[in-house]
C-alpha cells in the first residue's frame, strides 16, 4: 500500500529544489541590484583595509570637497 | 551620534554612513569626514597620443600625460577599464605615488603638451584633477578631461576654470539606455556638456555605438540635432566601435556599416566634423573642410599621416576657419 505522505527521498528532493530556488533567487537579486544601482547611495567597503593603506601611505586621507554633514532630519530620521 | 555625510559632487548625491564609501567606491567617510582616498595615488599612468582620447581638433600630433585612479561613478556593463574603474583603492593591482607637482614635472620631462585626466573618470578623483590642473596651467600645460560627464553643475563649473578641453561620452540619447546600461541618467550629462560650452572648454563628443542597444538612426539623429543646437555645428562627434567587454560579451562588435550610417545621419543633420573610431584606416577618421571638402588631416588609428591645415587652422584652399585649438 502506498503512503499518503511523502517518502524520505521525496522530502530530500523537495529540500534540494527549495535550496536551489533560494540560491538562484539570491543570485538574481544580487545581479539585478548591481545593474539597477542608480541612486543606491553608498557602498560597504573594507574600511580597515583602507585605514591600513592610508597608514602605509598607499592611499590618501586628503579631505574631499563638495560634501556636507547630514543632519538626522535631512536623512528622514527622527531628530 | 550620526556622522553621515552627503557627497554633492555627482548627481547620485550619496548619503554615506561612517565607514562607508560613495557609489564610486573611493570617496570614503572616516570619522565623519569624506576622504578622497586616491588623491595622489594613480593606478594608471601613460603617455598617449592626444588622438587616442579622442581629441582631433586640439593640439594634433602631440602627446598627453594620462592619469587615472581607481573608482568610477558609472557602472557600464560594457566598461573597457573595469579592472580600474569598478574597484576601490584596496582592490587595484597597482598604486603609484604621484602628487600633483610630480605629475606636472613628469609631463614636462616627457615633452607632453597636456595632461589628460582619463580612463576611469576624473569626476571621482576631482580634487586630484583640480590641484594637478592648477599646477599644470602654471607650467604652460593644457588640461584635458575625458569623462562621462556625470557631475553636478557647480563642481564642474569650478573645475572648468582650469580645463582646456574635454572629450565627453554621450553614451546614448535615451534615458532608459543610461539607466539600464550605465546606472546613470541622461540629463545631468547633457547639463555637463552645456556647462563645458558656457565655460569655454573645447568640446568633442564620443558616442560608442552598441548593436541593438543604441544604434537606432532616429535616436542618433535626435542626438546630432541636440549637439548642433546646444554645442554648435562645429563640435566634433566621434562614433566609436563597440567591442564585447566586461558584462556585455553577448553582443557582436559594431559592424562598420552601422558607423557609416550613423556618420551620414549626423552629417545630414548639419554637424560638420563627424568621425568614425576604432575602425583602422577608414576615411571617416579624416578631417575634411566643411566648405569645399578638401582633405585637411588624414589619420590612421592614432597616427596623423597628412596635415594640410594652415598654421592658424584654416583650409589651405578656401581659407575656411576650422574650429579647434591648433597650437
Amino acid at each position: 500500500m502506498k503512503s499518503k505522505w511523502l517518502h524520505r527521498h521525496d522530502w530530500e528532493l523537495l529540500l534540494l529544489v527549495i535550496a536551489m530556488l533560494i540560491t538562484l533567487g539570491g543570485f538574481l537579486i544580487q545581479t539585478l541590484g548591481t545593474v539597477a544601482q542608480e541612486g543606491a547611495g553608498w557602498r560597504r567597503i573594507d574600511t580597515e583595509a583602507v585605514r591600513r593603506l592610508i597608514e602605509a601611505g598607499d592611499l590618501s586621507d586628503r579631505e574631499a570637497l563638495w560634501y556636507q554633514p547630514v543632519t538626522p532630519t535631512e536623512n528622514g530620521q527622527a531628530p | 551620534m550620526s556622522r553621515q555625510v552627503r557627497c554633492d559632487l555627482c548627481p547620485r548625491r550619496c548619503v554615506i554612513p561612517e565607514g562607508g564609501a560613495g557609489d564610486c567606491r573611493i570617496r570614503v567617510n572616516l570619522e565623519g569626514k569624506l576622504r578622497a582616498t586616491t588623491y595622489g595615488r594613480p593606478s594608471a599612468v601613460h603617455i598617449d597620443p592626444i588622438e587616442k582620447k579622442p581629441l582631433f581638433h586640439f593640439l594634433p600630433a602631440t602627446t598627453a600625460f594620462s592619469i587615472a585612479t581607481a573608482g568610477c561613478n558609472l557602472h557600464c556593463l560594457n566598461c573597457q577599464n573595469w579592472p580600474l574603474s569598478q574597484r576601490d583603492g584596496t582592490e587595484v593591482d597597482r598604486i603609484f605615488h604621484a602628487e600633483p607637482a610630480d605629475v606636472v614635472e613628469a609631463a614636462r620631462a616627457e615633452g607632453c603638451r597636456s595632461i589628460a585626466y582619463t580612463y576611469s573618470d576624473p569626476v571621482v578623483f576631482y580634487e586630484y584633477t583640480r590641484d594637478t590642473a592648477v599646477l599644470a596651467r602654471q607650467a604652460g600645460l593644457r588640461n584635458l578631461m575625458i569623462t562621462a560627464g556625470y557631475i553636478n553643475r557647480e563642481p564642474l563649473r569650478r573645475l572648468c576654470k582650469v580645463l582646456d578641453a574635454t572629450n565627453t561620452d554621450l553614451k546614448a540619447f535615451d534615458d532608459a539606455f543610461y539607466r539600464k546600461v550605465t546606472t546613470a541618467r541622461l540629463k545631468p550629462v547633457l547639463d555637463a556638456l552645456v556647462t563645458f560650452r558656457e565655460e569655454g572648454v573645447w568640446i568633442e563628443v564620443t558616442n560608442l555605438v552598441i548593436p541593438t542597444l543604441n544604434d537606432d538612426l532616429a535616436m542618433i539623429r535626435r542626438m546630432a540635432r541636440w549637439i548642433r543646437d546646444e554645442l554648435g555645428a562645429g563640435t566634433p562627434l566621434h562614433f566609436s566601435r563597440f567591442y564585447p567587454r566586461y558584462r556585455m560579451r553577448n553582443l557582436p562588435p559594431t559592424p562598420a556599416e552601422t558607423l557609416v550610417r550613423a556618420r551620414k545621419e549626423a552629417l545630414d543633420v548639419g554637424l560638420q566634423f563627424v568621425y568614425i573610431g576604432n575602425v583602422m584606416g577608414h576615411p571617416g577618421e579624416n578631417t575634411y573642410c566643411p566648405q569645399d571638402g578638401t582633405l585637411l588631416i588624414a589619420r590612421t588609428g592614432y597616427r596623423i599621416t597628412e596635415n594640410h591645415l594652415t598654421a592658424d587652422g584654416r583650409c589651405p584652399k578656401c581659407q575656411e576657419k576650422i574650429p579647434g585649438v591648433w597650437q
